[in-house]
């Protein structure tokens, strides 16, 4: 299946054999200079000797303007990984390549630079500081790099307003609401205009109606700001709303890493395929992720734009509708069509995982 | 000046007791002499008195309170210029150490007439006829009102606080008397005790000094004491020396107040008469030395006039 | 001989072989006395090693404490001129607008009527001069704490020899470091005032450890996340969020600082109020001494008020009700006030009229005591040949016709023993604890505390030691107890311990009942609350005279000093503990049918047992924290010890003598904290 964003892509972050390893001597294990390392031996004696590998020989890429959702039960070293790549906390090994230099080992002074201009990050608690205004939340970073009053509460008012809770700029965190709360851990992340956009279980903590809400918003948000993203999560379905692709952890390690389609529909081992059962295909699979060349036959049914749930033409395929015409794909490239055929095979595998015990 | 004060301090202390013709600068007037203001009222009379009196000579003053113990630490190092009224009974350890040492300077007796002994509230001659011999004290009746849970079966007899020293207890060992000594902690509790016994009428005997503002309130007799075993202060209660003591760099520093404190005395009848006034709150202290001053001219003034030329 | 429901645990038999240990040591101590009186031969010159070890350091340091001293004194002085001109009215004013702004409308009545009630009692200029104390102490002991505070929350290794230092710095007996702290800052209110800083830092240290501590990691997180270099993470975050615990421990610290100010007249300050409690203890005027430690509640009630409610203000940040340019111009007013009424010449303070009210309380108390004296000889004597007596000198000391009407014969004792037997026979049927500890309370009885084989005392306490505190609370155990044996000071720290667990004993009867009777009605809560408030905010001193006069010089008095003290823990955290039970258990159980005597016993208190263990925690350390207090009315305790070494300046007893008491309280904070929980050293990852 041809992946339209893979076509041409700028990697903005680059991840290679990232380790990161609790315990009492973890830097010990990886005085390997020269040496490769055999990640499941590894990772085996470290737990033999009473360490922890939290986040066991990661790799992948993220691509500017894409969100990449790592997704994982909690313990599965999701959110050890995003504080590693933020350099919250320390790796033990490998690479985090950004913005030309490895962000693993840059020392102090360039973090602060890099995390002052290029970096920003929703925490899933909120991470807000009590004692100041939503505004002067949101004015904080900008307070940091030392940016005058007006000239960071004028920019702090245009965040606020972003999130649409330009109302609101002088409540204190204690009283907004929880998605509230979290529109202004946006709105400060946003403050610095940053390149990369870390979220960390942004929304676990809010009620699942406003959850809900609180995605749309992202993906509105995220629509026009066009960041990079990199967010994590445990709920599957968030995952595949949000993702433009996914990377799944388990014990430390990613298991598998493609698009939302590609995790349902070939799920790399059978604790993907458990994981992703409770997913119901018909919502999450859209027609673009079935889409094929139209090869010259033509559509019967009416056209339908690619981010379309295939649910939404289950009507037309029970009229005896056959093939549809894909609108809004990458222009420019060829016509698309999606075929009952493959919707159908589709809601089989759906309704098979619904007659399991 | 520097010199002539250095050579005067010695001669000074072997001429001022020949005669007032002695004159001596003022010194550093300009800075303030500080007094020692301690806990009981006797002593804060004769400090406000000594004040008085050198204001009147042209020095300033300052009072500061301090404990009656650690004000010889203050008196050696100088913090503290003078203290009037310092019973030589009661005077910790510190007192000798630095007196040897030469830090402080004993400049003489403050004129007191003092008593020490035993003492018992007036009613017990009804309930121990003896009294006030120590006989009584070895009358088996008369023991047996003094007795409490935790002396049985002796008579409870209170001791000065520990920190005090127990010469009582020492001296009713030599005599055989069936008492325990019980220390009473502090001047306030045996104060507290010698006014409850009165009110309530509970028998009690108790160690004790005079002149004290409690023996204007409360009626007491004083107990002819058994005759000394041994001629020594442990074995032997006499009544007490009340000298005054300066810092020794006083006489250098300000020739003429150490020849005013020198002659500075305080009757035992003065005080005992304000201590009254203070007790029963018809003046403070500030009033009643006030009105000291102001009627015994002809007392004080001879001791500036002797100090200053 | 054990119920089979309830076997012997492994605490059991520890607690058990003590018993028995005990036991053959109280007889063995018949033939060799040496097991149970501590050998007198046995004595080392402790004080003076410690004057040895001691002294150069001091003389080192005190031309630095020396130089300190003039600093110190010039900002006291200034302070205290300062409040000392202002008159009272442009004072009263000025303070309720401070309090109007921090606090709010409620606040500023309460600093208006206090303050006017210390006007009225006379005590203006003295209440002035305790205020400038205060003001010098409190902000030192703030940065100080807060510096120690950041630095243990910095270097996490140094917490537990941090935390330990506090410990001691809040039990060691401020009257025994009275003589060292004079001999480095020399004679004046300088070293009182680092006696009271000394006392005052550790509740400010402690907040500061556990709010900096607290701060939400994310919060950190997302603060590194903006850029935050290491300086602006704690200034701009940590710092900031952590303030309203930061607040609390100013509140404490202030408190602290109050209490001890009493401390600086002692050794040199000037006319202030500790000033005029001692001299109204030294001359036993009950009402003089009530009045002025009336003076000290108000300011204290007026200072925790105040700095408690700017605490909460912090959190809140509710508009205050007066706008800064008004409080301003209020200032402005009062300063105005200040120098028309200087000017004038009118000072408007009253007359000495209120002192004489305190002369008729004297005289009243006195007509009281004469005419209530057999009724309280009556209470005293029982409570001393019922409780006092056995605990001091034990069934065989005591054993007189007069006492009990017997002399110890072979056949009172095999009687005793046989009686004890039986009893404890009878609670093994309960479970196997109740017998050890109905063993352990006859074979006490039969000694008493102070008569009870020292070798005993050693294990039984290095063993409670051991087991709630490691190795660690043994060493200080251990230390204390013998430091005590070998410079001849056992007896009287047995006796400290003695005179401490009798009035736990009546504490916790008293206080217990009390705060049990309390949760059940919020009237009584209502009377009680302000009474607790005072009796802890009043200077212990006060509460001698009273006692003195009813019940004489001697052991009793001080007994009934520290209860007066040491009731109020109990009754407060036994009535928080059961206000705060659970209710759906409470309901569930009266569904079930518990009558309200079933549901205090077999509900509520089990429930509310951290409280109770909390409350006995807090008697013990108010009890001990009285012992050199009570002293001042004749006891023959370590408290009488620490009196002595000052009033012969030796540096070296007095820090003897006060070791053994914070090793005292130290011993049974740690015990009576956690005597389950095994000690662990869980160590929190740090985050950045």
């Amino acid at each position: 299946m041809p992946d339209p964003i893979a076509a041409a892509p700028k990697v903005m972050l680059g991840c290679r054999n990232l380790w990161k390893v609790f315990g009492r001597v973890p830097g010990y294990y990886f005085d390997t200079a020269g040496y490769s390392i055999d990640a499941e031996a590894l990772a085996n004696r470290l737990r033999a000797e009473g360490h922890i590998p939290a986040v066991i020989d990661a790799s992948f890429d993220v691509h500017e303007g894409e969100i990449f959702v790592i997704m994982g039960l909690s313990g599965s070293g999701k959110s050890t990984l995003v504080r590693c790549l933020s350099r919250l906390q320390d790796a033990e090994h490998g690479t985090i390549a950004f913005d030309g230099l490895n962000l693993r080992t840059a020392g102090a002074r360039t973090l602060i630079e890099i995390r002052r201009n290029k970096m920003g990050m929703v925490f899933q608690s909120f991470g807000l500081l009590p004692h100041l205004s939503a505004l002067e939340n949101v004015a904080f970073p900008l307070k940091l790099q030392g940016v005058g009053r007006a000239m960071r509460e004028a920019r702090a008012q245009e965040m606020l307003d972003l999130v649409e809770l330009g109302n609101r700029a002088g409540a204190l965190p204690s009283e907004l609401s929880g998605g509230q709360q979290q529109r202004v851990g946006i709105a400060r992340s946003l403050a610095t205009d940053p390149d990369l956009w870390f979220l960390d279980e942004p929304f676990s903590a809010l009620d699942p109606l406003i959850r809900r809400q609180m995605q749309d918003e992202f993906l509105r948000l995220q629509r026009q700001l066009k960041k990079t993203i990199v967010f994590i999560t445990h709920d599957i379905m968030e995952a595949c709303r949000l993702a433009d692709r996914i990377a799944l952890m388990r014990g430390g390690r990613i298991i598998q890493i493609g698009t939302p389609a590609q995790i349902l529909l070939s799920p790399a081992d059978s604790y993907v395929a458990d994981f992703t059962a409770e997913v119901a295909l018909s919502r999450a699979i859209r027609v673009a992720d079935l889409a094929e060349q139209a090869e010259g036959s033509c559509a019967d049914g009416m056209p339908v734009k690619a981010d379309t749930p295939i649910e939404a033409l289950l009507p037309a395929i029970a009229e005896g509708r056959q093939r549809f015409a894909v609108t809004g794909g990458t222009p420019g490239a060829a016509e698309m069509v999606v075929t009952a055929q493959s919707i159908l095979a589709v809601l089989r595998r759906d309704a098979q995982h619904a007659a399991l015990p | 000046m520097t010199r002539t004060l250095a050579l005067g301090t010695t001669m000074l202390v072997a001429l001022s007791t020949l005669s007032a013709a002695v004159a001596a600068d003022l010194g550093a007037a300009n800075e303030p002499i500080r007094l020692a203001m301690l806990e009981w009222s006797g002593a804060q009379i004769s400090s406000q008195l000594a004040g008085k009196v050198l204001e009147k000579a042209g020095y300033k003053v300052e009072y500061v309170t301090a404990g009656n113990y650690p004000h010889f630490t203050g008196l050696a190092d100088g913090d503290i210029s003078a203290s009037v009224e310092v019973w030589l009974n009661n005077v910790g350890e510190v007192f000798p150490k630095v007196l040897a040492e030469g830090k402080i300077e004993d400049i003489g007796t403050l004129g007191l007439t003092t008593n020490e002994g035993w003492i018992y509230p007036k009613f017990m001659e009804d309930l121990c006829p003896a009294l006030p011999s120590w006989e009584a004290l070895k009358d088996p009746a008369c023991v047996g009102l003094l007795a409490t849970p935790d002396t049985l079966p002796n008579g409870r007899f209170l001791d000065y606080p520990a920190d005090w020293g127990s010469r009582a207890a020492t001296i009713i060992a030599d005599n055989s008397l069936p008492l325990t000594a019980v220390p009473s902690g502090s001047e306030g509790a045996m104060i507290a005790e010698l006014r409850a016994a009165a009110s309530a009428k509970t028998p009690l005997v108790m160690m004790f000094w005079a002149p004290h503002f409690i023996l204007a309130e409360v009626d007491v007799g004083w107990i002819a004491m058994p005759p000394c075993t041994e001629d020594t202060n442990e074995h032997c209660i006499k009544a007490p020396d009340v000298d005054k003591v300066v810092w020794s760099g006083f006489a250098e520093k300000w020739p003429a107040a150490y020849e005013i404190l020198k002659a500075f005395r305080v009757t035992t009848e003065d005080q005992q008469k304000m201590m009254l006034a203070l007790d029963n709150q018809s003046g403070t202290l500030e009033s009643v030395t006030d009105a000291w001053v102001a009627e015994n001219e002809a007392i004080w003034k001879p001791w500036i006039d002797a100090g200053v030329n | 001989m054990t119920n089979d429901r309830r076997n012997p645990t492994s605490a059991d038999r520890l607690w058990l072989g003590l018993l028995v240990l005990s036991v053959m040591l109280t007889i063995a101590g018949r033939w060799f006395p040496w097991l149970s009186g501590f050998p007198t031969g046995w004595t080392l010159p402790v004080s003076q090693w410690a004057n040895a070890a001691f002294l150069p350091i001091f003389e080192f340091a005190r031309p630095f404490g020396r130089s300190t001293t003039p600093v110190i004194e010039a900002v006291l002085g200034a302070i205290r001129a300062g409040l000392v001109w202002i008159p009272w009215p442009a004072a009263v004013l000025a303070i309720c607008l401070v309090a109007l702004r921090a606090c709010g409308w409620r606040v500023m009545v309460l600093a208006a009527l206090s303050l006017l009630a210390v006007v009225g009692i006379g005590y203006w200029a003295q209440a002035m001069n305790t205020l400038a104390l205060v003001l010098v102490s409190v902000p030192t002991s703030v940065v100080l704490g807060f510096g120690v505070g950041a630095l243990a929350h910095r270097l996490p290794r140094l917490r537990p020899l941090i935390e330990a230092l506090l410990d001691v710095m809040q039990t060691y007996p401020a009257f025994a470091y009275l003589i060292p702290l004079l001999l480095l800052f020399g004679f004046g209110p300088a070293a009182g005032l680092l006696a009271s800083v000394v006392f005052a830092v550790p509740p400010m240290v402690r907040n500061t450890i556990v709010g900096l501590g607290a701060v939400p990691a994310e919060i950190i997180e997302s603060a590194a996340m903006a850029g935050a270099r290491p300086g602006q993470l704690f200034w701009q975050a940590r710092v900031p969020v952590a303030l309203p615990q930061l607040l609390i421990g100013l509140n404490q610290t202030t408190m602290a600082a109050l209490s001890m100010v009493i401390i600086v007249a002692i050794i040199g300050g000037f006319d202030d109020i500790g000033w005029e409690i001692l001299s109204a203890m030294r001359k036993a005027e009950m009402g003089r001494s009530l009045a002025s430690g009336l003076v000290i509640v108000l300011l204290a009630v007026l200072l925790d008020r105040m700095t408690s409610g700017i605490a909460r203000q912090s959190r809140l940040r509710r508009a205050p009700p007066i706008a800064g340019r008004n409080l301003v111009i209020g200032l402005l007013l009062a300063a105005l006030l200040a120098t028309g009424l200087k000017l004038a010449g009118w000072t408007l303070l009253p007359g000495d009229g209120a002192r004489s009210l305190f002369r008729h309380l004297d005289l009243w108390l006195l007509d009281f005591v004469a005419w209530s004296a057999p009724a309280f000889a009556l209470l005293r004597n029982a409570i001393t040949y019922g409780l006092m007596l056995p605990m001091r000198l034990g069934f065989s000391g005591s054993a007189s016709p007069m006492v009990w009407g017997l002399t110890l014969t072979p056949a009172v004792t095999a009687g005793y023993v046989a009686v004890a037997l039986g009893l404890v026979v009878l609670a093994a049927r309960r479970s196997p604890r109740a017998a050890v500890a109905t063993g352990f309370a006859a074979l006490l009885f039969w000694s008493g505390l102070p008569g009870f084989p020292w070798t005993a005392t050693l294990a039984i306490v290095g063993a409670a030691a051991w087991r709630s505190g490691g190795p660690w609370l043994l060493g200080l155990a251990a230390s204390g107890l013998l430091i005590a044996g070998v410079s001849g000071l056992w007896v009287p720290m047995m006796q400290s311990i003695y005179l401490c667990a009798v009035a736990v004993v009546i504490c916790f009867a008293l206080g217990g009942a009390l705060g049990i009777a309390a949760a059940q009605s919020d009237r009584l809560s209502a009377v009680l609350r302000p009474i607790n408030d005072a009796l802890q905010t009043m200077p212990q001193f006060v509460f001698l005279i009273p006692a003195l006069m009813l019940f004489k010089v001697g052991e009793f008095t001080a007994l009934i000093a520290i209860v007066l003290y040491a009731i109020v823990p109990p009754i407060r955290y036994v009535e928080h503990g059961l206000r705060t039970v659970r209710p759906d258990v409470v309901e569930a159980s009266r569904q079930m049918g518990a009558t309200p005597w079933q549901m205090l016993w077999q509900v509520k208190l089990p429930l509310a047992s951290d409280a109770v263990r909390l409350a006995l925690n807090q008697t013990v350390m108010a009890a001990v924290s009285m012992l050199v207090i009570a002293a001042l009315v004749g006891t023959r305790e370590l408290g009488q010890e620490v009196y002595v070494a000052l009033s012969k300046a030796d540096a070296g007893r007095g820090l003897v003598a006060g070791w053994i008491i914070a090793c005292i309280a130290l011993v049974a904070d740690r015990v009576l904290r956690r005597r389950r929980a095994p000690p662990s050293h869980a160590t929190l990852p740090e985050k950045t």
